[in-house]
């Protein structure tokens, strides 16, 4: 079997990229099976600048190959997505190409490499990206879509329907993205799979992050994702100083990511930004538990990160992806509005057996239903099945 | 108890016991009103509208917590004059801010109170509605209850032949449903049918690849019209109410192209009986329907070939048709 992975960028960027990176090397090494990974040399999703050299490198058994970027985001970019944020009902067809183009990244030279692949099938993740928008439909007898998707107005534009309802299959990270997708657009019928996503296994760390960012000696909670408005950070950033000023404690709350507001570290939030992969595992390891406060989640590979480094998790209630994971897993808390963090908060902070209790579960239930072995399998299953 | 089960108790507990206190905060005035609207505010911005549980109960909520507007505007300062300055301003204006903020409340109870009457009337509608599906039908709760005596059909092989002959020469999308076991599927599937599943546990979906967990109800509802090439109704013949089986079949039409081919797997009643306890059956009277019914049902939308096959036991029928 011959398959190809189409992403906007390769490397440590992006969930969706992420995930579909991990899943793509692995499923290169299964003898018989050729993989192939189509991305741009893009490391930026807010400017996609080249920031690597075109070619083709090799990651084990997997090839990728890498495009240049012929436009990235643009000006024009700002008030399409301001337009289609209000409301999609009125945003026509010539205006959603307009916004998939400016929101890039458009790179001709990888369409046509992925035209003239004689893949039997070509995974794209995720949808929002010209990448997925534009080269899909020029091969959507082999397309399977990724969408790796959430609850937001660009779900709704019809050019979205029409990809999906082309392509040759879905493969969806969690059951609440299926019901999301399915009450949608009309995609019920289509051949797909509920996957889920994999994660590295936890490094050894890099313990001197915490001497770095001060927390040699002091207890936190962390936090790790974009740090923006739709992730919900701001919102925990509110509650987190509400509950500091209200409850006195000692903890900190870290923010693991790149900032798109304007935040500093202070007495109550620390922002770790940039760090890598080490310095990430060795924050999660020393971490009381973890938040992810997004309700916009499609699967949130960083629950399990959290699980697989030995700490519960608190998640937002009204997010289905997350909650369900956490039901499932009884891996954790959740919050519906403040007086319920602080509480779970306190008791996570507070109720060591507790906090203990709710991270093995977590870690049992991401080895049983997210381990690569049970997701490698489904997957060549469901490519087999497909082709 | 396991210690699975010891787990969920306790976890189920502690969400509970976390729920109740803030319950109880909130409505004691633990946390100060403004302070709560404020931290909301951000919060509810980015939460979709869809995941919303109570729906109308929670935007009134909203409504009525922005609409308070408080005319004690904060005088906190860097500097002990400043906080003096703005003290005595508030003072001095504080006739005129209470005016203005109790017209700004008062439109909010003016706002919230329609609302409020709207949400009456849906609560009202439903508690109607499931008054009358009391009386046209024991709960869905107890029927399953009681259904869970009826294993599942037992030929599938045999039914397998028959419906890969049925299906072979239909190349599009192919659906069954409510699935409670995978053979079948497998045997279709290998036989080069392009069909999909859905089941209502989630057991079968690790089992085999295409297979969705879902209610079949809902999958249908979502599906766009005429995007089936045909279907295999099983599961809710031999377990559902009547009106269950009529709504799945009539669903099942509406998503059906014409000409497609379809099936529908059902127990025979005498079977049914037998294997349910006299309380069940009583019960449950009136179901499962005949394979005459389901033939009777499919000639009246003009289905061709309408075939009924027995199993080999007797235990089950098989109806085979093609739409017009």
């Amino acid at each position: 079997m011959k398959i190809d992975f189409v992403t906007p960028r390769y490397g440590p960027v992006g969930g969706a990229e992420n995930a579909v990176s991990a899943l793509a090397k692995r499923v290169a090494e299964i003898p018989g099976w050729e993989v192939r990974l189509h991305a741009t040399c893009a490391t930026s999703s807010s400017s996609w600048v080249n920031d690597e050299s075109p070619g083709e490198s090799h990651f084990g058994s997997l090839t990728v190959s890498r495009y240049l970027v012929d436009s990235g985001r643009t000006d024009t970019w700002a008030a399409l997505d301001h337009r289609i944020q209000s409301g999609t009902s009125s945003v026509d067809a010539v205006t959603q190409d307009d916004f998939f183009f400016h929101q890039g990244p458009v790179s001709k030279d990888l369409a046509n490499a992925v035209q003239d692949s004689d893949a039997d099938l070509v995974f794209f993740a995720p949808y929002l990206f010209w990448p997925t928008m534009a080269v899909a439909p020029l091969v959507a007898d082999r397309a399977v879509i990724v969408p790796a998707a959430h609850d937001e107005p660009f779900l709704k534009l019809s050019r979205v329907g029409e990809l999906l309802q082309q392509s040759r299959g879905l493969v969806y990270g969690s059951r609440a993205e299926q019901r999301l997708l399915q009450r949608t657009h009309p995609v019920g019928h289509l051949p797909s799979t509920v996957l889920g996503w994999g994660i590295e296994p936890p490094s050894d760390g890099a313990p001197e992050i915490l001497a770095e960012l001060g927390l040699s000696n002091r207890p936190y909670v962390i936090c790790v994702g974009r740090i923006e408005h739709a992730k919900g950070t701001l919102g925990l950033v509110d509650f987190w100083r509400t509950l500091r000023s209200r409850s006195g404690t000692d903890h900190r709350l870290v923010l693991v990511g790149s900032p798109s507001i304007e935040i500093e570290s202070d007495e109550d939030v620390i922002i770790a930004r940039e760090i890598d992969d080490e310095a990430k595992w060795s924050l999660l390891r020393s971490a009381d538990f973890l938040i992810n406060p997004s309700a916009l989640e499609s699967f949130s590979l960083v629950l399990f990160e959290a699980w697989a480094a030995g700490i519960p998790v608190l998640v937002n209630a009204y997010c289905e992806t997350t909650r369900s994971h956490v039901n499932e897993a009884q891996g954790g808390l959740w919050y519906h509005n403040y007086p319920e963090f602080e509480l779970a908060v306190q008791r996570l902070t507070d109720d060591e057996a507790t906090r203990n209790r709710l991270a093995a579960n977590g870690q049992m239930f991401a080895e049983r239903a997210y381990g690569w072995d049970r997701i490698v399998r489904r997957f060549t299953e469901f490519c087999d099945h497909v082709a | 108890m396991s210690d699975s089960q010891s787990d969920a108790s306790y976890f189920k507990e502690v969400v509970a016991e976390i729920e109740a206190e803030a319950q109880r905060r909130s409505s004691s005035g633990d946390y100060p009103r403004a302070l709560l609207r404020s931290l909301d505010e951000e919060f509810r911005r980015w939460v979709p509208d869809a995941s919303l549980e109570n729906g109308v109960e929670e935007t009134i909520r909203a409504i009525e917590a922005a609409a308070y507007v408080d005319p004690a505007v904060p005088v906190s300062s860097r500097t002990p004059v400043g906080r003096c300055v703005k003290w005595v301003v508030r003072r001095l204006t504080y006739f005129y801010h209470r005016h203005v903020t109790q017209q700004i409340t008062a439109l909010g109870i003016h706002i919230t109170r329609p609302l409020r009457l709207l949400d009456a009337s849906l609560k009202s509608v439903h508690r109607r509605l499931a008054a009358l599906e009391d009386r046209f039908d024991v709960d869905a709760a107890a029927r399953s209850e009681l259904a869970a005596g009826i294993s599942t059909f037992s030929s599938p092989e045999e039914f397998g032949e028959i419906l890969s002959e049925h299906f072979s020469k239909v190349s599009g999308r192919v659906l069954i449903g409510d699935l409670h076991e995978v053979q079948l599927l497998r045997t279709l599937r290998d036989a080069g049918v392009n069909i999909y599943g859905v089941a209502s546990t989630d057991a079968l979906v690790e089992e085999v690849v295409d297979v969705r967990q879902e209610n079949l109800f809902d999958h249908l509802g979502d599906l766009q019209n005429e995007s089936l090439d045909g279907f295999v109704l099983s599961g809710i013949p031999d377990r559902g109410s009547v009106n269950e089986q009529l709504r799945a079949f009539r669903l099942l039409l509406l998503k059906s192209k014409p000409g497609a081919a379809v099936a529908v797997i059902v127990v025979h009643p005498e079977t049914w009986a037998a294997r349910l306890g006299p309380v069940a059956a009583d019960l449950l009277h009136g179901r499962p329907m005949h394979a005459e019914t389901w033939s009777y049902l499919l000639a009246r939308e003009d289905a061709s070939q309408v075939t009924v096959i027995e199993a080999s036991d007797s235990s089950y029928c098989l109806v085979t048709a093609n739409l017009p």
